[in-house]
């Protein structure tokens, strides 16, 4: 049965800050 | 200080201040205080200040961008005490993105540790993730109506 694509974008919702966060953890300045 | 010498030094602190943006506006200053204070004790120490050896001090100090970036990399522990504690810990920063993301990104945008750029990302992945896939699962599926 396929994901409805309701669920698809909520997930996306969901774990796109987990995603911000690993951006950031990656950017950051050294000494920080 | 004549006022075209005022504008020259003024222009090159500028430049200076702007490739130091990271920092804290507290630790900026400071910078800018000490860098203004050092050339002026050396554009005073020839006999007549004028322009061309203002400028020649200028030259002598270093190219702002490079300037800047013998500041930034000093580690935070260097700097003035007042420039270091007025900003979040980035431990706090990345565990407030996961759970509660608008706190943790006000956040981020208060500190020091993320160039600009890297914070306007961090904010836009969010929006741009989901929005992406929305404008790609409606194009799919107006392709898909158009060939049946």
């Amino acid at each position: 049965m396929a994901i409805p694509i309701n669920t698809i974008i909520l997930l996306l919702f969901l774990v796109s800050p987990l995603a911000s966060a690993i951006y950031l953890a990656t950017t950051r300045k050294p000494g920080y | 200080m004549e006022r075209k010498a005022e504008n020259i030094l003024n222009r090159y602190l500028k430049h200076i201040e702007i490739e130091l943006e990271s920092l804290t506006p507290f630790a900026r200053k400071e910078i800018i205080a000490e860098i203004r204070s050092h050339l002026v004790e050396e554009w005073q120490s020839f006999e007549e200040q004028n322009e061309e050896n203002l400028l020649q001090v200028i030259n002598n100090f270093g190219d702002p961008r490079e300037i800047a970036a013998d500041y930034l990399a000093r580690s935070p522990e260097e700097m003035e005490p007042q420039a270091r504690a007025s900003y979040p810990p980035t431990w706090l920063v990345l565990v407030l993105t996961i759970i509660f993301w608008p706190a943790g990104i006000i956040l981020a945008w208060l500190s020091p540790a993320w160039r600009t750029r890297d914070k306007a990302i961090a904010t836009l992945i969010p929006v741009l993730i989901p929005g992406l896939a929305i404008v790609f699962i409606l194009a799919i599926r107006v392709i898909i109506g158009a060939v049946s």
